[in-house]
């Protein structure tokens, strides 16, 4: 270990020189305060210094004053002072000296308090050796945990994704779920505070995501994926103690982007509000949702809302980092300089776009040493991206449901390319779907509103087809009686109306032995 | 009050247990003395001469830590007598504490030299 002598005195800087070099540290000596100083500001300057009150110059409390205002650097400071000034030991300590000599110093007591220097200087590297190594493994986690791979693999989508991170980890993270190639869920979120704790619950986040609908794809048994909201709700049922524990919380946006039914279901738990912006109508607007952020509260009921996806839609995810962003004058970026930014860069490559951003918030920000990560996630539709519909809905066989069913066929058929369909067109196919629905309500379950009914749609350049999928009692259709015959049949009615709406109706049994009436409607 | 006759001019023990019974460092840092000491009595005497009691004080200082450094502790007691007078801006006892320090400083020189 090194330690420094600085001492005026020439026979007493020799003494103390030849003295401790003989205990086995390696000396090296300062004639007046000055000197000292030059030294020590110096990297790599000694660990232990010996500092002698009074010197021409600069007095040794001065040096001392002044090596605490250096960073990164805290040297071990004994003052040297002589038995009459004692009363100057308070201010010696204040000043920031870790121990005092009184001169003509103990050879023991010297030596002792050395030791105790060597020590606590010892400790120090040691403890700041930890450190680096925490904060490194912070950096590995942010890295391998809280950023996921963008997704390969996919069709119509082009995705990109770029964190800037600040010099502490601040808890942002993002993922990317791939259920197949024109389908994926991405989630953007960040942790409430810093450092470990929040590099940690952003990691952990993920991976509960991950394992809730791992959970309830084996629970539904490979029926329909698990939808945005349910696997939210079990996300914050599971972390919401864990996050209460230490007192923080997680604001996230998931979407799922399903190309097939052109629709983009999100869930907005107190994050920033997402940047949709529509090829349709040229302009950028945000995506809102009214939950609260994860960790809350146990019971918050998780609502998904679903967007339109059309060819060129763009969506920007990110974190507060960037939208609260500050410049030199302490004005914030905030999102409508985002949303115009996408707006600008609505024909740049996602990674342009992410390029274009990182631009602009270095330039605002007049600095690239950011005090918040920066997050952003883009993805947009790609041209022919949407084509061949398909959606389905899954619901009880309770009359107060036919609503819901008439507007996902009425959303439906809003979603489809080209030339869009009359209302009159529109409100065929509604009817025809009611029809085939209260039928299997009515027939199939004989009334009873607890059995499930699934409806699905799908397009293709020339027909729309609508199905409606149930377990209960087959219908033998030949045996109905003939509309304007005598007979007042309901289901007699329904069927005739199906068949004067659609093109083509068909009843059969499907793979798994279910009722299943089909539905046609040639178009364009 | 201690007089400077009670005291050792150089208490050769203490100082050679200070350097860890190193016979040959006492003998460096003593030889060492000789040759300071006498430029740091130098400069108190021009203080004296231009009877500038503010200037002895800190020279007188620095030779009682010198003096009390290599155990000589006479030279010792009459520097701090010296920084006491000329800090109480009493020149005419000051000069009467530098003669005696000249005096014990001249003993000290020749034991040591012996």
């Amino acid at each position: 270990m090194n330690v420094l002598v600085a001492e005026d005195d020439l026979v007493s800087r020799h003494m103390l020189t030849k003295v401790i070099s003989g205990w086995g540290y390696e000396v090296s000596a300062a004639a007046d305060g000055l000197e000292a100083w030059e030294m020590l500001r110096k990297p790599g300057a000694p660990s232990l210094v010996i500092l002698d009150w009074s010197m021409p110059g600069l007095e040794g409390i001065e040096v001392c004053r002044r090596v605490r205002e250096l960073p990164d650097r805290s040297p071990y400071i004994i003052l040297l002072t002589s038995r009459d000034r004692q009363t100057d030991i308070v201010e010696g300590l204040r000043t920031g000296a870790d121990d005092y000599l009184t001169k003509p110093y103990d050879r023991e007591e010297l030596q002792a308090r050395l030791n105790v220097g060597a020590r606590i200087i010892r400790l120090q590297s040691a403890l700041s050796r930890q450190l680096f190594e925490i904060d490194d493994t912070l950096h590995r986690i942010q890295n391998s945990f809280l950023l996921g791979e963008c997704p390969d693999g996919l069709e119509g989508f082009q995705v990109a994704a770029a964190m800037f991170p600040s010099e502490t980890v601040a808890g942002d993270f993002y993922d990317f779920f791939r259920h197949h190639k024109r389908c994926f869920d991405v989630v953007v979120g960040d942790v409430m505070g810093k450092g470990t704790k929040a590099a940690l619950f952003g990691a952990a986040t993920t991976t509960r995501i991950l394992r809730s609908m791992n959970e309830m794809m084996s629970e539904l048994d490979s029926a329909p994926q698990p939808q945005p909201e349910a696997i939210l709700d079990r996300v914050n049922r599971k972390m919401t103690p864990q996050l209460a524990e230490v007192g923080s919380f997680v604001t996230l946006c998931f979407a799922r982007f399903d190309l097939d039914a052109a629709l983009c279901t999100f869930v907005d738990a107190g994050h920033v509000k997402t940047i949709h912006y529509r090829a349709d109508l040229e302009r950028a607007g945000f995506l809102e949702g009214q939950n609260l952020p994860v960790g809350f509260s146990e019971t918050e009921d998780y609502r998904q809302q679903r967007v339109q996806l059309h060819e060129g839609d763009i969506f920007l995810f990110y974190s507060d980092g960037l939208s609260e962003l500050r410049d030199p004058q302490g004005q914030m970026f905030g999102a409508e300089r985002l949303a115009s930014l996408v707006e600008a860069g609505r024909l740049d490559s996602v990674d342009g776009l992410i390029a274009r951003i990182r631009q602009a918030s270095v330039q605002f920000a007049g600095s690239s040493a950011f005090n918040d990560d920066l997050t952003c996630v883009a993805v947009k539709i790609a041209p022919q991206a949407i084509h061949d519909l398909r959606d389905e809905l899954q619901v009880r066989s309770d009359p107060l449901n036919l609503g819901e069913i008439r507007r996902f066929v009425r959303s439906f058929c809003q979603r489809l390319q080209g030339p869009a369909l009359d209302e009159r067109e529109v409100f065929f196919l509604e009817l025809a779907t009611h029809e085939a629905v209260v039928v299997a309500m009515r027939t199939a379950y004989a009334g009873d509103p607890t059995k499930p009914i699934i409806i699905r749609a799908r397009s293709t350049a020339n027909t729309i087809v609508l199905q409606v999928v149930d377990e209960g009692i087959a219908l033998d259709l030949e045996r109905l009686p003939k509309p304007g015959s005598d007979c007042t049949s309901e289901n007699a009615l329904g069927v005739y109306i199906m068949g004067q709406a659609m093109d083509q109706v068909t009843y059969e049994k499907d793979e798994q032995g279910r009722n299943c009436m089909t539905l046609v409607k040639r178009v364009g | 009050m201690t007089t400077l006759s009670d005291l050792e001019i150089f208490d050769r023990p203490d100082f050679l247990a200070r350097l860890g019974d190193d016979e040959e460092l006492l003998r460096e840092v003593v030889e060492l003395f000789l040759e300071d000491a006498p430029q740091q009595l130098e400069s108190i005497a021009r203080a004296v001469a231009a009877g500038n009691a503010a200037d002895i004080a800190p020279s007188a200082h620095q030779l009682k830590g010198a003096a009390a450094n290599i155990s000589a502790r006479r030279a010792a007691e009459a520097a701090s007598r010296l920084e006491t007078a000329a800090k109480s801006g009493d020149s005419i006892v000051a000069g009467q504490e530098f003669a005696k320090l000249k005096n014990e400083m001249q003993q000290l020189l020749v034991h040591l030299k012996a």
